[in-house]
């Protein structure tokens, strides 16, 4: 049984005024248990709008949304549970920073999940170790962190929640390759060493082709394509129709390719790219 | 929920009254709720009232629009009617209990004030959803510009204006996004006790706070980056001209004050 499910998701902004949109229409998805799911689409194609529906901030127009077989909106508290169950990160999440201390904000979810003092402490200096803030830093204020710092601390007030689902919205805005590559890597630790799903919302290929398994694409409100990564890219074109572009590692072996080399053309991240190489010059592949 | 708010919302449209110079717009209203606060009997407030009623109907704004601008007064209006009910002296005494004597000029008065809130919300609101935020400040500069006189800075405060109700928009949608990122951990500020939910709302407010500064700081240096300088020297590149239309309404205008007057005067003593 998949984990989060949707059926004909639709949403609609301003309904009854002359600003009426659809922002998401019909998307039916399935995510499993334990999967790295990414979500990808241009600006404003509907993906943020997608995932605030999958923790209940935002009702339906239309359509269902399952967690866990069970229809999030039957009663309030199935509605709240979905809030601790599924662990949603907006984008740029150090603008809802606002306790006096680090460990206080990372502690607002999990008090409000009434947990008892003992677990709260546990869950926050957990939370604190995966995205690597140091004890030091638990007790300053947010305010007095830096950008990056506090971009983990806003992650760790989420991951505290320890959530079934983990979804990120864009986790990597605004930061520099060291501070993506830190971010991303920190994701994939999380995963791998609590087992729950990542959903990861992009519109960096990049960052998708690194780390996810299944690729959901958004266009225009809708679900344009779902498959692996090699599926999508494969579909080089719409790609670009779409407005979002292959890893630049893919073009430079389509270029090679197209020079005639002896290389293969579904290359999407540095490191397949570095083995194809050796592979090209004969040279033994790293593991 | 936030979203619902009205106060300053602009719809867009090509209406007789979204033509008309903002200038005269605002003075007319301005006039309009003079007259509202003269009007003495129901004769002269039931013709303010169908005016009112016509000039939405040219404006072409739904009529839900309007209705919901009146929304968030609703309180007001029924606190403002139930005190008149109750406070208000003489008349004959149609029923009593315990303590409140209910009369039919508590009625009279209760429903003559209700009347007199819902007007006066309405045709301000038929000024901003007619009129862009802009051409409003605009207007109220050039209105008020004979009191430089006095050494005020009215440009200042027309760019004060404009600034302001220019964020309205951004900051609902900050609010809206720092409240759905701390209900997606669990804030709840829908249930508990009042002072529960006041403390809730801490959670939205500093951040709120500090992204207004933050937005403050780039939006000056962003003005000064493009050299303003205040208004010293400044010109417009629209420039307001009143035409035909403007001059009749100004006419309207002095028309339906006199005849305000005239129904204040011949029916006397209704209230």
């Amino acid at each position: 049984m998949p984990i989060i499910s949707t059926s004909g998701l639709t949403h609609v902004y301003g309904e009854n005024t002359p600003f009426k949109v659809a922002a998401i229409n019909d998307i039916s998805i399935e995510i499993g248990k334990g999967e790295f799911v990414g979500i990808i689409g241009h600006t404003g194609s509907g993906k943020s709008t997608l995932i605030q529906h999958l923790n209940g901030i935002l009702k339906p127009s239309a359509g269902k949304v399952f967690l866990e077989g069970k229809d999030i909106w039957e009663n309030k508290k199935s509605v709240r549970q979905a809030r601790f169950k599924v662990g949603l990160c907006f984008q740029y999440p150090e603008y809802q920073l606002f306790e006096e201390s680090v460990y206080k904000d990372i502690a607002f979810g999990p008090k409000n999940m009434g947990l008892s003092e003992k677990e709260i402490d546990k869950r926050v200096v957990q939370a604190a170790e995966y995205v690597g803030l140091a004890a030091s830093l638990l007790e300053k204020s947010p305010f007095d962190l830096s950008g990056g710092e506090k971009r983990r601390a806003a992650i760790a007030g989420v991951m505290a929640m320890q959530p079934a689902v983990l979804i990120l919205d864009e986790p990597t805005a605004g930061l520099d390759p060291r501070g993506r590559d830190k971010i991303l890597n920190l994701i994939k630790d999380y995963r791998e060493s609590t087992g729950s799903t990542v959903v990861l919302v992009s519109h960096s290929m990049e960052d998708v082709a690194k780390y996810v398994q299944r690729v959901l694409v958004v266009r225009n409100s809708r679900l344009e394509m779902q498959g692996s990564i090699k599926d999508i890219y494969s579909k080089g074109e719409l790609l670009k129709d779409m407005g979002l572009d292959v890893p630049q590692i893919t073009k430079v072996f389509e270029i090679l390719q197209g020079k005639g080399l002896d290389v293969r053309g579904d290359i999407f991240t540095l490191e397949e790219g570095f083995n194809e190489l050796l592979k090209f010059f004969g040279k033994e592949v790293s593991v | 929920m936030i979203r619902d708010i009205t106060i300053g919302r602009y719809f867009p449209g090509n209406s007789l009254l979204h033509r008309l110079d903002p200038r005269m717009k605002t003075l007319v209203v301005f006039a309009m709720i003079i007259m509202l606060f003269l009007c003495k009997n129901f004769y002269s407030l039931g013709l303010m009232a169908l005016v009112i009623f016509i000039l939405s109907l040219i404006s072409k704004v739904p009529l839900k629009m309007l209705l919901k601008s009146l929304k968030p007064l609703i309180f007001i209006v029924i606190f403002t009617a139930v005190l008149n009910i109750f406070y208000t002296q003489g008349g004959q005494e149609l029923f009593k209990f315990w303590i409140f004597k209910v009369s039919d000029k508590g009625i009279y008065t209760a429903v003559f004030m209700a009347t007199r809130i819902i007007l006066l919300v309405t045709v301000s609101s038929l000024l901003t959803y007619t009129t862009t935020p802009t051409s409003l400040t605009d207007a109220l500069e050039k209105l008020m510009s004979p009191l430089k006189v006095f050494k005020i800075e009215v440009h200042t405060i027309a760019m004060m204006m404009t600034l302001a109700l220019r964020f309205i928009p951004t900051l609902i949608e900050e609010i809206d996004r720092i409240m759905n990122a701390q209900k997606a951990r669990g804030a709840d500020w829908e249930s508990g006790s009042l002072i529960s939910r006041a403390k809730a709302l801490i959670p939205i407010l500093v951040p709120l706070f500090i992204s207004s500064f933050r937005r403050a700081y780039e939006l000056a240096f962003a003005m000064e980056c493009r050299c303003y300088t205040g208004g010293q020297g400044r010109t417009r590149m629209k420039q307001m001209k009143m035409r035909f239309p403007d001059f009749s309404t100004a006419a309207f205008a002095l028309l339906l004050f006199s005849a305000i007057i005239l129904l204040n005067l011949n029916f006397v003593g209704v209230i």
